[in-house]
């Protein structure tokens, strides 16, 4: 066959290929692996994760609120900063509330309320640096578009989170199987 | 061709919605952000998911019993109370809610922001005084003109007559670039424009504002203003100010969140 027959077949297998690999890669019984993130869970209903540590940055702000000395800074999904201002010329923060999943809070009294993505928990912050959870009502936020279900500043594959496994609280790059979630 | 510009619409809808927020203060000497959903009222407790507006029993502080469960709409956002009403903003309506003397709040109006024919997905804070709600709403939606798709933005602020919370009577809309979180404090109304700053009205009370002063090309998200001391929380940063002086504002402090 002449040269341009030839290049024309091998043009062809080549699409076809393509095409067959393009096709059976969409197919769902087909598997691979690919580095990507995956979600890190924890339990809605493991309250000792709920502590006051050490400041940190933040990461995420959310809602806040401001009752003297103090100011409260929601970080979205992982907790609530807290700042000393006393005097607002000189403000700091003091320290940061761990609630995985919180992003909604309200402070009266000596007790916070705030989420953690599935329960509404009350938690004892009468002294800010020792806050200890006291009772839940459970089960009055289900999944929704912002329960932290996709990384944040990623393009790529991940593993999709599972409401079922728990509240994901971070995301960490590993080998995915078949990583069916992707942000473009 | 069509299908494939529908689907790009929609997810640009889907991830655009920014927030909403409903402003005023309590009794109690708290200052609280526009995007709260958790409100605390006297015994009571009043939380809103997505759907539903949920209301505890807090006689025992440590253990909040609910006792009331309310469909409100979709896309709630914000949750605000003042004078024993509640304003709930969603991307698309105003409620507003009153509470009993037994705490179970009643519905008293739905005020749709959008106007028959336009879809908007909006992100509104509401925030109230005794007789004015005001709303901040971040709206991009696609409308035709000239038999051709185009993306409209509506950045703005707006004041709703609210003497009757059946009735909200919208009396004024004054454009900004891209408002979220507000505040009042007697005749100053603070809100948030975005990374264009902070702008500041004098209010009449009767849903009238006149812009009077700015604080410019600060990063802004939410704010709050009590006692001559204005907070304004952005991602990276708070920023506090003096505003004994409306006319001369200074900064009192500024503090990395990082």
């Amino acid at each position: 066959m002449n040269r341009l027959n030839r290049l024309s077949r091998l043009l062809f297998f080549c699409t076809s290929l393509t095409m067959v690999s393009l096709y059976t890669s969409c197919l769902p019984d087909d598997s691979w692996q690919q580095l990507g993130l995956a979600p890190i869970y924890a339990s809605p209903n493991n309250f000792d994760l709920i502590q006051s540590v050490e400041p940190r940055e933040s990461v995420d702000q959310g809602a806040f609120m401001e009752i003297y000395p103090y100011i409260y800074i929601n970080d979205r999904f992982t907790g609530i900063h807290v700042f000393d201002n006393s005097d607002p010329a000189n403000p700091s923060k003091i320290y940061f509330w761990e609630i995985p999943g919180n992003t909604e809070f309200t402070i009266s009294g000596d007790f916070l309320y705030a989420d953690n993505s599935r329960h509404l928990l009350t938690i004892n912050v009468s002294d800010p640096a020792n806050i200890f959870v006291v009772s839940a009502v459970e089960d009055i936020y289900t999944p929704n578009m912002e329960n932290n279900n996709f990384p944040l500043n990623y393009s790529g594959r991940f593993e999709c989170a599972d409401f079922d496994k728990g509240i994901v609280v971070d995301w960490e790059e590993k080998l995915l199987d078949s990583p069916r979630c992707f942000i473009p | 061709m069509k299908q494939v510009f529908g689907l790009l619409m929609f997810s640009l809808l889907l991830f655009s919605c920014g927030k909403s927020s409903v402003l005023g203060t309590s009794d109690d000497g708290e200052i609280v952000g526009k995007y709260k959903t958790l409100v605390a009222v006297d015994n009571f407790l009043y939380a809103v998911n997505h759907t539903e507006l949920v209301t505890f029993d807090m006689t025992d502080k440590e253990n909040p019993v609910e006792i009331d469960k309310k469909d409100v709409g979709v896309d709630i956002e914000n949750l605000y109370h003042v004078d024993r009403a509640l304003f709930i903003g969603s991307q698309t309506n105003l409620h507003i809610y009153q509470i009993a003397e037994n705490g179970i709040p009643t519905k008293k109006s739905d005020t749709p922001y959008i106007r028959f024919g336009e879809e908007i997905t909006t992100c509104d804070p509401v925030i109230a005084e005794q007789d004015v709600a005001y709303v901040t709403l971040t709206s991009s939606f696609w409308n035709r003109v000239n038999g051709c798709p185009t993306l409209v933005t509506i950045n703005e602020l707006r004041a709703y007559d609210v003497q009757d919370l059946e009735n909200p009577q919208l009396k004024g809309v004054y454009q900004l670039s891209n408002p979220m979180g507000l505040s009042i404090d007697g005749d100053y109304l603070f809100v948030s424009d975005g990374d264009a700053g902070v702008a500041i009205f004098e209010v009449d009370h009767e849903g009238f504002a006149t812009l009077i002063n700015e604080i410019p090309n600060v990063p802004t998200y939410d704010l709050s203003a009590q006692n001559n001391k204005l907070l304004v929380v952005s991602e990276d940063e708070i920023r506090q100010y003096d505003y004994s002086d409306i006319n001369d504002i200074k900064l009192f402090s500024s503090l990395s969140l990082r």
